[in-house]
């Protein structure tokens, strides 16, 4: 009789086998275990002893033994304590020798484990990523690099999951700091990049410290470093701002109107309504998800520590030299530039050597000239003195803005003018203007929008410069009432809050309609209350007393009657917010629009009826719907546009220099077909009727369309039956047809409308 | 709806579920792979024939590149040319063992073959332990005994039976062959007890704390079946063999040593002062290794290696062991009784 065999007697009793049964039962499987174990440190001690003659097999069965420990390791912590610190030394070995010892196969298979490990919080997170991240900066292999790198990110990502780790995060950072503060020429730094813009991105790291990583590396002494940095200035918010984005668009919410629906039609059974149930509940989840997922991100370049010394080091060690000790090409140049003149306009920084380097570089035939002229508009901010602007904007004027030069040309070279105008107009000489405003005659249509541009930027900002009979009706009448004042050098306007003035009116109206309680005694009633309460505080007193005298300076010439005590309700109201309410009711009706918000704290709820108030008045209602969506696209383009703090591109300098081109016939053809010339598809220069454009659409994206249109193209061969059967009838059926006809009409076609009557 | 009505078929076919029909061969499934391709193969149409065959040492040099390969008929041809080739050296020079005509040392002949002791084809392991005894022991350095050792060990406590019996056969060869200088090196001592005390569930931590107490505990040795037991039986003999080699002192022939010593008579301890026969003469001090610890450490003459056995609780743990051993009776009973009287002959030096 053949002998049964026992599942492990075989020779072909694998590891996985004996896996499965020591996790549902540990403690009978443990002498197995430990055979196995031993047989993994006999193998190891084998491979240590001639690590580069091992045999095929033998790794094999080493990288089998030690998956299999890993994954079994957590139910016998005492004998395997030493597990995860010996497949560290395997890996350290791996680095220390050069070219590497390690199987790929096998090198993978441990830094595997040891994240296995990880997860069963059989090893801490400091240790795996002090053990991988030398072997990331250090090894030759690509796949390797790839592979701990993506090992790296995850284990931060998910040790950042729940709360944040400052402890570990703090300990990487200042790992990718010594990186770059080493060897700030070696292409190592790299590295410390990559996974801080990784961890940007995911918004894992959102401090200073990680901004102060990417500051060192700009300032670096490695091309890649270097570009690394900048660019990480430059785009690391908006690849931020786009990754949160898709991850919220990611989990769509079940359409529960259209749930609900089906499910009062559908067959009603246990196992749909706890469908139902799961999908309210999801729906919900997500929405306390977006209202709880309020993080507040500052940008990075707005965390930056010293932003003025950093880019004085920036501009010193990369642009201003001839000879700087990293070279650059033009492009990576353009990028460091770009952040420079973003830093300076947006810090509203003093860089005067910055100015005079642009000089060289404004010539038509400089390649990617529209580059250097946005941002030398960039650069440019109400603090820069005009006398270093104009030598500038006469150069522009010169070399691009001429009756010889090509339209292009010449409409960059406005347009390059106007927008650094616009940041300061006194950048700009009279005869200059008038000069350069002469072009909107031109025939070059470009040409002519962009001296437009200029003149009307002008007439805002300071019609003086202009002919008197450039400056338009608005402007005159301005200047001649005294309203319209040439802002000065270095003049700063007092701050205001858009669309405060509306809510003061709201404000108002709610409170006419509301009551009619006397307000003096309303106000008197306050008054003792606060006053109790102020006393205990006199630290803040003194600086609230500080903040009214300025109150006084502003306002003086307007408000000579109010109250002397005025001062001192002010400050008892900063301290007491929760007391807006009655706050408000006290108000006096001449306050100026700037002292509501000096005299009031606005509460959130303040904040959204502002905003609410402010899109309302944009959107005013009598306007036709198209007028009213192309205002509102202008607004939207507007914030956007402020929000950014005026990132400029060479595509607004370039702006309609497309218009002064002529156009061939070809081209001409293709813009009516539909398609630009980058090969992408746009809808703008689609010369059809709305209605083919439309229908086209409907068709596209498989939409039914009326019945008239399906009539018209219902096949002729279903209708030729129809017709030749129309022929033939008879004179009483012609007659029936005929009265049935004439009763639909009467009752209001096919369909019929009898029910209205 | 010419057109139109054609392409709504064609997007509807895709979803339609093709019917099934009696007598009809089953469709095939979308994603199936088609499968009738032949493989290219490389035709070689002539032979390469030479007038004589090639020499002796390029054919062992070939039959010992072919003992890594992976198909199982050329590594057991390979293993018995081998083996072959090596008893045939050995005989032509008269039981002396001829090192010259060996084309490869005899350590890098273990070294590359020894880890097929634990591959799966059994004949393939047959094989490679008659290799092994046919190369000559004597000629085996330092690292390669103790390589082989730990590769014994591996293969002992391999998942597979009939692994485990040619890796106990290995480990008793090396014994045999040259067992004071396998047990001398550095590891293989501590490591060994340790490999045996799992084997037969021998644990010195528990004989301190539970004790043979535990009766209700199951008994594996027990419990298990027959092949099992012979495989126990056999474990107990190479342990045996194992602690009589470790635990007595090395023979040497009195007579011997008495007339060398009378060669060189005014000198003494003449093999301390002259340039060492090892290969590698200073390995306990562990130059260029890691740090060894217990298990690692190198214990080259029987009185530390006694020491280390008591201190460690070996000796406890395997008195207790063969005491329950030797309550089975029978085969196994007689095996744990020569386990027995190498323990007490340890005892007693």
């Amino acid at each position: 009789m053949k002998r049964k065999i026992g599942a492990l007697e075989k020779v072909e009793a694998d590891l996985p086998n004996l896996q499965h049964k020591i996790r549902r039962d540990p403690s009978s499987y443990k002498d197995d275990f430990a055979n196995q174990y031993s047989q993994y440190q006999s193998l190891l001690s084998l491979f240590l002893q001639s690590p580069t003659t091992a045999s095929d097999s033998g790794l094999v069965r080493l990288g089998d033994l030690i998956d299999f420990i890993s994954h079994v390791a957590e139910c016998y912590p005492s004998a395997t304590s030493g597990f995860a610190s010996e497949l560290m030394q395997l890996l350290e070995l791996e680095r220390t020798n050069r070219g590497g010892i390690l199987d790929a196969d096998l090198r993978d298979k441990l830094v595997g484990c040891l994240v296995l490990l990880r997860r069963k919080e059989i090893l801490d997170s400091v240790a795996l990523l002090n053990c991988l991240w030398p072997l990331l900066v250090e090894t030759p292999s690509k796949s390797f690099r790839t592979l701990l790198f993506q090992k790296i990110v995850s284990d931060l990502r998910s040790s950042n999951a729940k709360s944040k780790n400052h402890k570990l995060n703090r300990s990487v950072q200042q790992l990718c700091y010594d990186l770059i503060a080493a060897a700030p020429d070696s292409p190592k730094g790299l590295w410390a990049v990559k996974l801080t813009r990784e961890l940007w991105k995911r918004q894992v790291w959102t401090d200073a410290k990680a901004v102060s990583i990417m500051s060192l590396a700009a300032l670096s002494e490695n091309a890649k470093g270097v570009v690394g940095g900048v660019r990480f200035f430059l785009g690391g918010d908006q690849e931020r701002d786009e990754a949160a984005e898709e991850e919220s668009d990611e989990g769509d919410a079940p359409d529960m109107f259209k749930l609900r629906h089906q499910h009062s039609i559908k067959k009603k059974s246990s196992k749909n309504e706890k469908a139902l149930k799961e999908a309210a509940k999801k729906v919900k989840r997500q929405e306390k998800k977006k209202q709880g997922h309020q993080q507040l991100n500052f940008s990075a370049l707005h965390l930056l520590h010293d932003p003025q010394s950093f880019a004085e080091r920036l501009f010193a060690t990369h642009l201003q030299p001839d000879h700087p000790k990293v070279k650059l090409n033009l492009e990576q140049k353009l990028e460091v530039l770009s952040l420079v003149t973003r830093l300076v306009g947006m810090h509203k920084l003093t860089l005067i050597s910055l100015y005079s380097y642009f000089l060289k570089y404004l010539t038509p035939k400089q390649p990617s000239v529209t580059s250097f002229l946005a941002y030398l508009a960039m650069a440019c901010h109400n603090l820069v003195t005009p006398d270093t602007l104009e030598p500038l904007v006469l150069k522009i004027a010169n070399e691009f803005v001429s009756e010889s030069s090509a339209g292009e040309v010449a409409s960059a070279g406005l347009n390059a003018i106007r927008e650094i105008c616009s940041r300061q107009p006194l950048g700009m000489t009279d005869t200059l203007l008038q000069d350069l405003v002469q072009y909107r005659k031109s025939k070059d249509k470009g040409v002519q929008m962009a001296a437009r541009g200029l003149l009307s930027l002008y007439r805002e900002h300071n019609p003086e410069l202009l002919h008197k009979r450039d400056r338009g009706k608005d402007a005159a009448l301005g200047l001649r009432s005294g309203e319209k004042q040439v802002a000065r050098f270095g003049e700063v306007e007092a701050g205001g809050i858009a669309g405060l003035d509306l809510l003061e009116k709201y404000k108002q109206e709610q409170r006419q309609l509301g009551e009619g309680v006397n307000e003096e005694d309303e106000e008197e009633k306050g008054w003792d209350d606060w006053d109790a309460q102020s006393d205990s505080s006199e630290g803040s007193e003194g600086w609230i007393n500080v903040e009214s005298d300025g109150e006084d300076i502003d306002i003086s010439d307007s408000e000579d009657e109010k109250p002397a005590n005025k001062k001192a309700k002010t400050v008892d109201e900063i301290e007491q917010p929760v007391d807006l309410k009655s706050a408000d009711v006290e108000k006096e009706e001449d306050l100026l629009v700037s002292k509501y918000a000096m005299t009031h704290i606005l509460t959130p709820a303040d904040l959204k009826k502002l905003h609410e108030l402010r899109t309302d008045a944009a959107i005013t209602a009598n306007l036709p719907a198209h007028q009213r969506k192309r205002l509102q696209a202008q607004q939207a383009a507007n914030a956007t546009r402020k929000d950014q703090d005026a990132a400029l591109s060479a595509q607004d300098i370039e702006g309609l220099a497309s218009l002064s081109k002529k156009l061939t016939k070809a081209e001409k053809i293709a813009l009516a077909k539909g398609d630009r010339g980058d090969g992408a598809k746009t809808e703008m220069n689609d010369h059809r009727s709305t209605t083919s454009r439309r229908k086209d659409k409907m068709r596209t994206e498989g939409k039914s369309t009326t019945n008239k249109e399906k009539a018209r193209r219902k096949n002729i061969f279903m209708q030729v039956g129809k017709a030749r059967r129309k022929g033939k009838r008879s004179l009483v059926e012609q007659k029936n047809v005929l009265k049935a006809h004439i009763d639909r009409s009467k009752k209001g076609g096919r369909k019929g409308n009898r029910n209205l009557r | 709806m010419g057109s139109s009505n054609r392409k709504k078929k064609e997007k509807k076919q895709d979803f339609q579920k093709t019917k099934l029909k009696v007598g009809k061969a089953r469709p095939k499934n979308t994603n199936a792979t088609d499968t009738s391709f032949v493989a290219k193969s490389i035709y070689i149409k002539e032979q390469s024939l030479t007038e004589k065959a090639p020499e002796k040492a390029v054919r062992f040099h070939y039959n010992l590149s072919l003992a890594s390969s992976k198909n199982e008929s050329q590594k057991k041809d390979a293993l018995a040319y081998l083996a072959h080739a090596l008893t045939t050296s050995r005989n032509a020079a008269n039981g002396l063992q001829d090192v010259s005509s060996l084309p490869v040392s005899a350590g890098t002949i273990l070294s590359k073959t020894q880890h097929l002791i634990m591959d799966e084809n059994a004949a393939v392991r047959s094989n490679l332990l008659r290799l092994c005894r046919s190369i000559p022991a004597t000629l085996l350095g330092e690292q390669d005994l103790r390589r082989a050792a730990l590769q014994a060990y591996a293969a002992m406590t391999h998942l597979a039976e009939s692994i485990r019996k040619d890796g106990l056969e290995m480990f008793s060869w090396l014994l045999e062959a040259s067992g004071d200088a396998v047990l001398s090196t550095a590891g293989t001592w501590v490591k060994g007890l340790q490999t045996f005390s799992n084997l037969l569930n021998w644990h010195p931590s528990a004989v301190g704390t539970s004790g043979a107490s535990s009766w209700t505990s199951t008994k594996p040795t027990s419990s298990k079946t027959s092949s099992h037991s012979k495989l126990l039986v056999s474990q107990l003999n190479t342990l045996a063999q194992f602690l009589r080699t470790g635990l007595t002192p090395s023979k040497t022939d009195p007579a011997q040593a008495g007339h060398t010593a009378s060669c060189l008579f005014p000198l003494w301890h003449t093999e301390a002062h002259i340039i060492s026969s090892k290969s590698d003469a200073l390995s306990y001090l562990n130059l260029f290794g890691a740090a060894r610890n217990i298990e690692h450490q190198a214990y080259e003459t029987f009185e530390e290696r006694v020491a280390i056995f008591r201190e460690s609780g070996f000796l406890e743990a395997y008195r207790a062991g063969v005491k329950e051993i030797k309550k089975e009776g029978g085969e196994t009973g007689r095996a744990g009784s020569v386990v027995e009287k190498a323990l007490i002959s340890s005892a007693s030096t």
